[in-house]
């Protein structure tokens, strides 16, 4: 007989029946209340989970499994024995996606695809050390256009010049860095990682929106000129002229808090319009800074944040 | 006066949902497997942040600090009884101290092959903090003097440099610069370093993901090739990793290769 039926439960006073009521009532709201996924206002916090997944089923779950189905097949991802669907919210990424995990007869994970909440695919990796038993890749152009085959068979279309990177006995990286406006968005864009014979191993496709540009922009000259007086202030004077300024690009980036600790950890999610301002070092100072990106917000010339080369 | 027997026959009903109410919040604490086990294995983290604040700079840089509570709070997800260190903490006496109980190491720093004026040859290396602004190279060699062929379960060397095929680091812990995949076993080792230079977005995009999967119960392998899927800035950006592609990366001399039986 379940014990809230047994007749000694029954018996209790009304105070103290209450009194457990509201202990199992407050449990639910602690258990849905930890169980429930986070939203794009939940700010991550570096330590905190940078990711949080609810399991899909059903329905929702079968649409994104019959994308699936049909990219495994295509980017070679092997024998499939059932799959999980999770809902994933990138707290750091400021992004939500779903997230099937493929698995082998024995349950475990053989690869991953992500797919946004419009149905295009984000990402996807054969899990594993599969260097490929193919004949290896000739050149960089051989790796682009195996990129560009198997980028286009899961509806992809690489968008300007690709650039094929080799990795040694860990094949090749093909990339297609983003440009909006003729300025371009590092980070954003499309990467893949093939094995040394060209099989597939790794996509990445990201586009982070962008803030409107600016109406005027400043002269490259004052970003450096208000870095120049930033070192000054950052950077002990004996070790000063180890410091040197060594050009400026505009690009779009994400606001952080390189030099602003009390901004969020996570990088801002829309990109800025920006003169990063690239700083190296020599001397003394070398030994522990190799160098650092200053981003100067390219319409109004203030600090959005950088980064640093130990 | 009640009976103590019939006060303590009025608390027996409250048990079962005391009870189950435990269980509910401690099932909610987490997923069994990301929880921390009780630990005895040594895992020591070092950050070097002096580099980046005053009195060495006078902005305080908040990446040497954010990645160490990324690394503590994954090791310790991961079972391993781990201290984080920073500061004038993090010396180089008390990484070679701490080197011989060390299971796992964790380091954000500056990092290079450095030349050894003794030795007259190229050691792999990383610099302390020490609180101050002369910091001395801690080198391969030294580490690996120390720990004498003691067994190491994960390492990673988050600095320039260290993750290149020449670095001499991997093999100061103990771990051959060799790939185990899915039907082969390194043992439960592995480990994780960047190539050339390497810049500190791009190292904590990737290693939000790299130990966020890990705490998931993803394995090191996974986690490795999931992190390599991150938003990296720079074109040039790389990381590689040599040993056991399908440990968990739980603390311990223990860990099979599920695929090899």
């Amino acid at each position: 007989m379940p014990q809230l039926l047994h007749p000694s439960f029954l018996r209790l006073g009304r105070r103290t029946a209450a009194l457990i009521l509201v202990l199992l009532g407050a449990a639910v709201v602690l258990v849905t209340g930890l169980a429930r996924p986070a939203d794009a206002s939940d700010p991550y916090v570096a330590g905190s989970d940078a990711t949080r997944a609810i399991r899909l089923a059903g329905p929702s779950a079968a649409v994104v499994v019959g994308r699936a189905v049909g990219h495994e097949r295509l980017l070679g991802l092997g024998a499939v024995a059932s799959r999980t669907v999770d809902r994933v919210v990138d707290r750091r990424g400021h992004r939500t996606y779903d997230e099937v995990t493929d698995l082998d007869a024995r349950g475990r994970p053989v690869a991953v695809i992500r797919y946004g909440l419009d149905g295009r695919v984000l990402a996807a990796t054969r899990l594993g050390w599969q260097p490929g038993t193919g004949r290896a890749l000739a050149n960089g152009t051989a790796a682009i256009l195996a990129a560009v085959r198997l980028a286009r068979s899961v509806g992809v279309s690489p968008v300007g010049r690709g650039v094929a990177q080799s990795r040694g006995a860990n094949g090749w990286s093909v990339r297609w860095d983003r440009v909006a406006g003729g300025v371009p968005v590092p980070g954003d864009g499309l990467r893949l990682q093939l094995w040394e014979d060209g099989s597939f191993h790794g996509l990445v496709l990201s586009e982070h929106p962008l803030a409107a540009r600016p109406a005027t922009t400043i002269p490259a000259a004052r970003a450096e000129a208000t870095v120049g007086a930033l070192l000054d202030r950052w950077i002990p004077a004996a070790a000063r002229r180890d410091a040197r300024i060594a050009g400026a690009a505009l690009v779009w980036v994400a606001p952080n808090d390189t030099f602003e600790p009390t901004r969020p950890d996570a990088p801002a999610e829309v990109r800025r319009l920006a003169w990063v301002v690239s700083v190296r070092s020599s001397g003394a100072l070398a030994g522990t800074l190799r160098g650092l990106e200053v981003s100067i917000d390219a319409g109004d010339g203030t600090l959005l944040g950088g980064d640093v080369l130990r | 006066m009640s009976d103590p027997g019939t006060r303590h026959r009025r608390w027996r009903p409250w048990l079962p949902p005391l009870i189950g109410l435990i269980g509910v919040v401690v099932l909610a604490a987490g997923p069994v497997a990301t929880r921390p086990v009780a630990a005895a294995y040594q895992a020591t983290a070092d950050s070097n942040e002096t580099a980046f604040e005053p009195p060495c700079m006078s902005w305080d840089d908040p990446h040497p600090e954010r990645m160490l509570t990324l690394a503590t709070s994954g090791l310790a997800a991961l079972g391993y009884d781990v201290k984080g260190y920073k500061g004038a903490a993090f010396t180089r006496a008390h990484v070679l101290s701490r080197t011989i109980g060390d299971w796992s190491y964790y380091v954000h720093s500056h990092g290079d092959y450095y030349w050894h004026s003794g030795d007259q040859r190229r050691y792999s290396g990383f610099r302390e903090d020490s609180g101050d602004c002369i910091q001395s190279v801690v080198f391969s060699k030294d580490i690996k003097e120390k720990r004498d062929g003691r067994q190491t379960n994960l390492v990673v060397i988050s600095t320039c440099e260290n993750g290149n095929a020449n670095t001499t680091m991997p093999g100061a812990f103990g771990i051959a610069k060799s790939k185990a995949g899915e039907l082969d076993w390194n043992g439960p080792k592995f480990y994780l370093g960047y190539l050339g230079e390497a810049y500190d977005n791009d190292e904590e995009e990737f290693e939000v993901t790299f130990w966020d999967a890990l705490k998931k119960g993803k394995g090191v392998g996974p986690a490795f090739d999931l992190a390599m899927l991150g938003d990296f800035t720079h074109s040039s950006f790389d990381a590689d990793w040599w040993g056991s592609y399908v440990w968990s990366g739980r603390a311990g001399p223990g860990g099979t290769c599920p695929s090899c039986q």
